[in-house]
């Protein structure tokens, strides 16, 4: 019988979270399922202390990220094109855009996974770093959809990446950095039926609150603009107000700015005077400009 | 200038052909989108300055304060992801050990690993982290050099007293291990470390080295798996062995190895070294993976997205993509139960980035017979990290490549005995036995020569080779 989620060790989640089929014999340290690469059952074993993974039929083993490269590897390799309806969801024009950030269809599940990176390599050296799945969450009461990162594969506060690294042209002069891979995808959609796509580059952080030092490397010496969401204010315990997407840009601007490389200049997508627009939608972002307008 | 969605004349012709109506409609709210955008207000990064958050040479990486080897696995595997170095992201991890273990009471350091996996660099960047590296390949004697009991002045060109403040690193210390004295040699190390020099080798005593500790580091090669660590007493931090314990880590140590070379390549220039990016040979990377013999299906397809790219670009960058999977196909089945499967692919790898900055440092019209001559005696002698030096030595350093002339001998002579590299590359049709023979007054000596289909792969990048001699 398959693990449950509250069963599930840590080191064993990265492939529960894709949907490996697998169970802990107890007594046993190694998890056996289903060859997530060949599909031949019961085949496919994994350390439940170090996450190593190798499968007895066709050979192939590794760690968590090697999973999630593989995985990733095969599911993109299969030239399966979102669907249009995906592609509407989103706010694109056309499927294929899904191609170049590498969103696909996980070969396991069918959901729709979408690669983040490290931001040390870009263009064609890119590694994969997290891989997130757009699965259902509930939230208030209502069932959507939410990216989620793989958990189990990098340590705490580690565990995001950042989107759109192949892409990325360090001899272009400006950066636009989006708020979540939709919007980014929208964006550079349109700007690729431009000239601006000739000096831009378009990234995307996983959401307004994450940035890791280390992507700052991707911004220097360039002209950046930070697009995030047009966040209404929060009320938070103790009776403090927040604004999410604004205080995330500021966040971004100052660990540009104190960079040893800092950016040229550093731009934002500036609602109104008081940090957002309350004649938009709470929420409201770039692709809802694009797709909806002002 | 923005395309004109209206003209009659625009032409999209991509992938990403898009319906007009809707375009012009994104397009002009693009504009909008942009009109919105504005400077940073200056509060927002008051008090900023550029550099005040403080980035190591190289990488974003602060020391991270390492307490046991566990925790320096686990930044070294973090730095390996964020840095573009293999030297840096050790010298951070030294940086790390020795602001927290080595300051104060010396301590022993263990480092054992199979060949082109760290172990030097590591011990290197020692050096660069404490400013004094003292480095032995053969430890022939510690205390060399006498003092006379008289007051005679006469300087003590010991070891002991030329290492006094400093560290000292036994490099490849299994040639030392593997000493018929060896109890005894590790006994003076014992008596370094504890500060009691009196070995027999000196003639008398200073007393300025009673007390004199000496910090040691210690390179090794599997073969110091055979050590009991009681012989050396209790004085490790810890006994690591890089290839039984973390085999990931290892990869990553290959990966960013590769990375490396097929990002950069050293060409010599007006006899100065200059590096160069080779962002083909970088893309040709990309559109590989893992140990397969092929192409990834969808290369073409990311070649075309990737745009810019000409068709004559596009074909090289394709070839130079099935050279490099063909480089990296996965060992034969009789190898992968022995040890010499990681071995015989981490070797491969190692050729492919061998060609790889063959290509730039010979240029493209005189890789061909020369540039796999040279990869030939990559694949003879690999021993023990020779390969970098080899490749050192194709970037333009001052050393002639070693080759081992007696395995060379052993192969002409008999070719059962095969170095595990090129059996390997027997079996995945990279290379073959051609054996002598005589006939009509000429006498062909037996030879390893390249298979056909490497060498049509060859051509197909670097075009044929003016000189037929086979090679």
């Amino acid at each position: 019988m398959p693990l449950k989620a509250a069963d599930t060790p840590s080191a064993l989640r990265p492939y529960r979270f894709h949907g490996v089929n697998f169970s802990l014999p107890p007594g046993s340290t190694q998890a056996v399922g289903d060859c997530p690469v060949c599909g031949k059952e019961g085949k496919w074993y994994a350390s439940h202390e170090t996450g190593l993974w190798d499968c007895k039929s066709c050979g192939s083993k590794g760690n968590s990220i090697d999973f999630l490269r593989g995985l990733w590897e095969r599911s993109s390799s299969s030239k399966t094109i979102p669907n249009y309806s995906m592609t509407t969801d989103r706010g694109l024009l056309h499927p294929e855009t899904f191609v170049p950030w590498g969103i696909c269809k996980s070969a396991i599940s069918d959901e729709y996974i979408v690669p983040a990176y490290s931001g040390t390599e870009t263009g064609a050296s890119a590694k994969l770093y997290q891989l997130y799945r757009y699965c259902p969450f509930l939230h208030k009461g209502k069932w959507g959809r939410r990216l989620m990162p793989t958990p189990g594969v990098h340590e705490a506060g580690l565990s995001h990446g950042i989107h759109g690294c192949p892409l990325y042209d360090p001899k272009k002069e400006a950066v636009y950095l989006c708020e979540g891979v939709w919007d980014a995808c929208c964006l550079w959609e349109t700007l690729n039926k431009t000239e601006r796509i000739k000096t831009v580059n378009v990234l995307a952080v996983p959401s307004c609150s994450v940035f890791q030092d280390s992507w700052c490397r991707l911004f220097s010496g360039k002209a950046v603009t930070l697009l995030f969401d047009n966040d209404y204010p929060r009320q938070l315990e103790g009776g403090r107000q927040t604004l999410p997407a604004l205080e995330g840009m500021q966040r971004v601007a100052r660990a540009l700015m104190g960079d040893a490389k800092p950016p040229t200049s550093v731009s934002y997508l500036s609602w109104g005077k008081d940090g957002y627009d309350g004649s938009l939608p709470d929420g409201y972002d770039v692709r809802d400009i694009l797709t909806k307008g002002m | 200038m923005p395309l004109n969605p209206h003209s009659s004349s625009v032409g999209i012709r991509n992938a990403l052909a898009l319906p007009l109506t809707a375009l012009s409609d994104r397009l002009a709210r693009l504009e909008s989108l942009l009109s919105r955008i504005a400077p940073v207000p200056a509060e927002w990064v008051k008090g900023v300055t550029p550099g005040s958050r403080k980035r190591k040479k190289g990488d974003d990486l602060e020391a991270i304060p390492c307490t046991s080897w566990d925790t320096l696995v686990g930044a070294w595997k973090k730095a390996m992801e964020w840095t573009d170095g293999l030297d840096v992201t050790l010298s951070v991890m030294l940086a790390s050990v020795l602001s927290t273990e080595a300051l104060g009471e010396p301590i022993w350091l263990i480092i054992i690993g199979p060949p082109s996996t760290g172990k030097t660099t590591l011990a290197e960047g020692l050096g660069v982290a404490q400013g004094h590296i003292v480095c032995l390949d053969v430890l022939t004697g510690l205390c060399t050099g006498a003092m006379p009991l008289k007051d005679a002045p006469r300087e003590d060109i010991s070891l002991v007293e030329r290492i006094r403040g400093k560290t000292l690193i036994i490099k490849d210390g299994d040639t030392l291990l593997k000493a018929p004295n060896r109890s005894q040699i590790l006994a003076e190390l014992r008596a370094l470390y504890d500060g009691a020099i009196r070995t027999h080798y000196r003639n008398g005593r200073r007393p300025s080295h009673d007390n004199h500790k000496v910090t040691v580091h210690f390179c090794g090669t599997p073969s110091l798996h055979e050590l009991d660590a009681a012989e050396l007493g209790a004085r490790f931090l810890h006994v690591y062995v890089m290839d039984g314990i973390d085999a990931e880590l290892e990869r990553a140590v290959n990966r960013s190895v590769m990375l490396r070379a097929f990002s950069n390549i050293s060409v010599i220039a007006n006899g100065k070294p200059e590096t160069r990016l080779d962002p083909k040979m970088a893309l040709a990377k990309g559109l590989t993976g893992g140990f397969v013999n092929h192409l990834r299906s969808n290369a073409e397809a990311i070649l075309s997205l990737r745009g810019g790219i000409s068709s004559h670009d596009a074909t090289t960058i394709m070839n130079y993509g099935e050279f490099i999977s063909f480089m990296r196909a996965r060992p034969g089945k009789e190898q992968d139960e022995e040890v010499y499967r990681e071995f015989s692919s981490r070797l491969v790898e190692q050729l492919a980035r061998l060609a790889a900055c063959l290509a730039g440092v010979l240029g493209k019209d005189q890789v061909g017979t020369e540039v796999m001559r040279r990869v030939r005696k990559v694949a003879l002698d690999t021993a023990r990290g020779t390969t970098l030096k080899i490749a050192q030595y194709l970037y333009g350093a001052n050393r002639v490549g070693m080759e081992s002339g007696t395995l060379q001998y052993l192969l002409c002579k008999k070719d059962e005995k095969v170095s595990p590299l090129l059996s390997f590359l027997r079996e995945i049709g990279a290379v073959e036995w051609i054996p002598g023979g005589a006939g009509k007054g000429l006498r062909v000596s037996p030879r390893w020569r390249l298979t056909e289909r490497l060498q049509g792969l060859c051509e197909s990048i670097w075009g044929k080779n003016d000189d037929d001699a086979p090679e």
